[in-house]
């Protein structure tokens, strides 16, 4: 088999992310962020001498960001995606950083279907991959219908079940 | 070893020692947990005591009794035992807890010894179980010849399940024969003076600078008054000026070199390091003696490295990697400090089969590495040629040039250096500007890989690649797109087409 033969990872049909994830990422980002300014603002109200000049370009460069970023978000998510393979899981992301990370199902400890208080509002799921070691090749596909994620999982820990019988 | 001969088979206690051990524990995590209290405690006791001081003197020292009772009910609270398949440890004081750990699910089993242990006699037995960290499973106190017992029994239990896997035949005659091992390498305490010298003194005076002001800031707290200016007013010499701050630094970096020296030495005293068919061992520490031993088809990847001063000797630190609980935990590492080119390639060799024969071929990296990481070098020149420029302060100048000559020479020969080796079996990387870091691992471990390409990699079609193992990962930068991407291809095919056991 030459190299030119292998199924290669540059003609992949990815998987989007459920529409209502860019939803969920979004709220929580705001929620986040608007809680730290909130406390930013509480506190400068609250302590004396801190000049109003500071604490509002300080809040409105945090607003900006906030901004940047939700653009930014939103522009990315249509790169996010996964793809289950014959014998691997891929996941890509990023607008400006791109990454595209692939874990052999052979290589797979566990997998988990999570779900965080935002994403039971829209009846979203994240399914979480290890693999032995660190914690830095795991693997997290957010975005996932609930039925979507368990069906990946079933279809993980079977593969996972049959490689070790092998 | 026979399962008549151990006597671990019933739930059993641990050696006596362990109340000790427990007590020292829970005195040590008191002491640090609550020295700065125990400091004011000490220098304020001529003071008058009001009333809530006393009551809070007398929680805590109830709290500490108590404490301590707790600890001595945990030892006869502790029981363990094998079974055919597992360990099974029952603990607790107030919630008792089961914890059974299949064999499969061990990694490995090391025999630890610190001060204490030593002079008790005893060992202590950490049991590493991989990818579940915070559940591994110390037993503190055991003799020594039953801690060996219990690490040989478990081993050969666990070899024998993968042999049975393999379709084996698990009574072959030659698993029999004794193990031979035989000694690869002794430092001797001259080797361990010379390792010393090499080491990194000027990490080991950044943990100095750390240490000390953590520990000002700590007192500092705990008598609610500026230590530092109080000592400056006491002794005025103490005034950091320009000839105070180089002999101070020169101090610094005496009392660094003989800190790292000792270190060393009795870190790594007396280390030994074994080879048998099966796997390596080793044993070295002067206080707390340390054995590790791992199994050959269990590593990960090996990666050794030298720097100017160990160049001059000849001589390369070498770290092998295994699956391990957690993030990068280096104790659970072999890691021996002073190999000789040649060992080097022994352990290499005898622990990845066929890679002296490996035909490798070099890849460079792309010189827009350069390009893209110099901007960053340029950044602080901009900020203090402005600083300068606007404070009329030409020695601003110096680090303005320095930022982009020096870190634009560094970058420069990091890409010109950088080599990737590429062999159907193996891959290693070669890194490093004035000392070289090289990193050596088998395809077929990688258990996950991922290609990064930001915006300015992608207009030059050129992406990074990290590869990662159960036992720690690589990175090669600015790689050709194409190159990297049937790098990707090949090492899903060469993991995903065969189902070695990698772990």
């Amino acid at each position: 088999m030459s190299l030119e033969e292998l199924p290669s990872v540059a003609e992949v049909e990815w998987q989007g992310l459920d529409k209502a994830y860019l939803r969920v990422d979004l709220i929580g980002l705001w929620l986040f962020r608007l809680g730290v300014l909130g406390v930013f603002l509480a506190y400068t109200f609250f302590a004396e001498g801190f000049p109003p000049v500071v604490r509002w370009s300080i809040a409105g460069l945090w607003v900006f960001l906030l901004l940047m970023t939700t653009v930014l978000r939103y522009l990315g998510f249509r790169i996010k995606g996964y793809a289950v393979r014959q014998h691997d899981l891929m996941y890509r992301r990023g607008l400006l950083f791109r990454s595209v990370t692939v874990v052999p199902f052979t290589r797979i400890q566990h997998s988990e279907v999570e779900q965080g208080v935002i994403e039971r509002q829209f009846g979203l799921s994240s399914l979480s991959v290890f693999t032995a070691g660190g914690s830095q090749s795991d693997l997290v596909i957010p975005g996932l219908k609930r039925e979507d994620a368990e069906r990946i999982r079933n279809f993980l820990s079977q593969k996972v079940a049959a490689d070790e019988e092998e | 070893m026979k399962r008549s001969e151990l006597n671990f088979l019933e739930p059993r206690r641990q050696a006596q020692a362990a109340i000790a051990i427990f007590i020292y524990k829970f005195v040590v995590r008191i002491l640090r947990a609550a020295w700065p209290i125990l400091l004011v405690f000490l220098f304020r006791s001529n003071k008058e005591q009001s009333n809530t001081e006393l009551l809070m003197n007398a929680t805590v020292v109830i709290g500490g009794l108590f404490s301590l009772g707790v600890s001595v009910v945990a030892y006869f609270r502790y029981f363990f035992h094998l079974e055919a398949d597992q360990l099974v440890i029952q603990k607790g004081v107030f919630n008792r807890s089961l914890t059974k750990l299949p064999f499969e699910r061990i990694q490995n089993l090391y025999i630890e010894q610190n001060v204490l242990h030593r002079l008790l006699g005893v060992v202590s037995l950490r049991v590493d179980s991989a990818g579940s960290s915070g559940h591994e499973v110390t037993i503190d106190a055991l003799e020594r010849k039953d801690a060996e017992a219990m690490r040989a029994y478990v081993l050969e239990q666990k070899r024998e399940e993968a042999q049975e896997r393999a379709g084996l035949d698990p009574e072959a005659p030659e698993r029999n024969a004794p193990v031979a091992q035989s000694l690869v390498l002794r430092l001797s305490f001259e080797d361990l003076l010379r390792i010393g010298v090499t080491q990194n003194h000027l990490a080991t005076a950044g943990v100095i600078v750390g240490t000390v002001f953590g520990f000002l800031f700590t007192v500092a707290g705990a008598f609610e008054q500026d230590l530092v200016k109080t000592l400056i007013e006491r002794w005025p010499m103490l005034q950091p000026g320009f000839w105070g701050f180089l002999i101070l630094a020169a101090i610094l970096f005496v009392v660094a070199f003989f800190l790292t020296l000792v270190r060393t030495v009795t870190q790594h005293y007396d280390l030994q390091f074994f080879e048998s068919r099966e796997g390596f061992q080793l044993k070295a520490g002067l206080f707390n003696r340390r054995e590790a031993s791992m199994q050959k088809r269990k590593i990960q990847l090996i990666r050794w490295t030298d720097n100017p001063l160990r160049r001059l000797l000849g001589l390369f630190r070498v770290s092998i990697h295994q699956a391990i609980s957690g993030s990068e935990r280096a104790a659970e590492q072999i890691s021996i400090p002073g190999c000789k080119s040649v060992q080097v390639d022994d352990v290499v060799h005898s622990s990845f089969a066929g890679s002296a024969e490996a035909a490798f071929r070099g890849h460079s990296i792309s010189k827009a590495y350069f390009i893209w990481y110099i901007r960053f070098m340029l950044l602080p020149a901009v900020i203090f040629g402005a600083l300068g420029y606007f404070l009329q302060e030409p020695r601003f100048a110096l680090p303005a040039i320095g930022f982009p000559v020096l870190g634009g020479l560094y970058l420069w020969a990091y890409q010109q250096r950088f080599r990737l080796w590429l062999s159907p079996e193996y891959l290693k990387t070669s890194e490093g500007v004035l000392g070289r870091t090289i990193t050596l691992l088998p395809v077929y471990k990688v258990q996950s890989i991922r290609i990064r390409q930001s915006f300015f990699q992608r207009r030059r079609d050129l992406a990074s690649v990290e590869l990662y193992t159960a036992g720690g990962s690589v990175r090669v930068p600015f790689l050709p797109l194409g190159l990297a991407r049937a790098l990707q291809d090949y090492v899903l095919y060469r993991v995903e087409s065969r189902g070695e056991d990698w772990m």
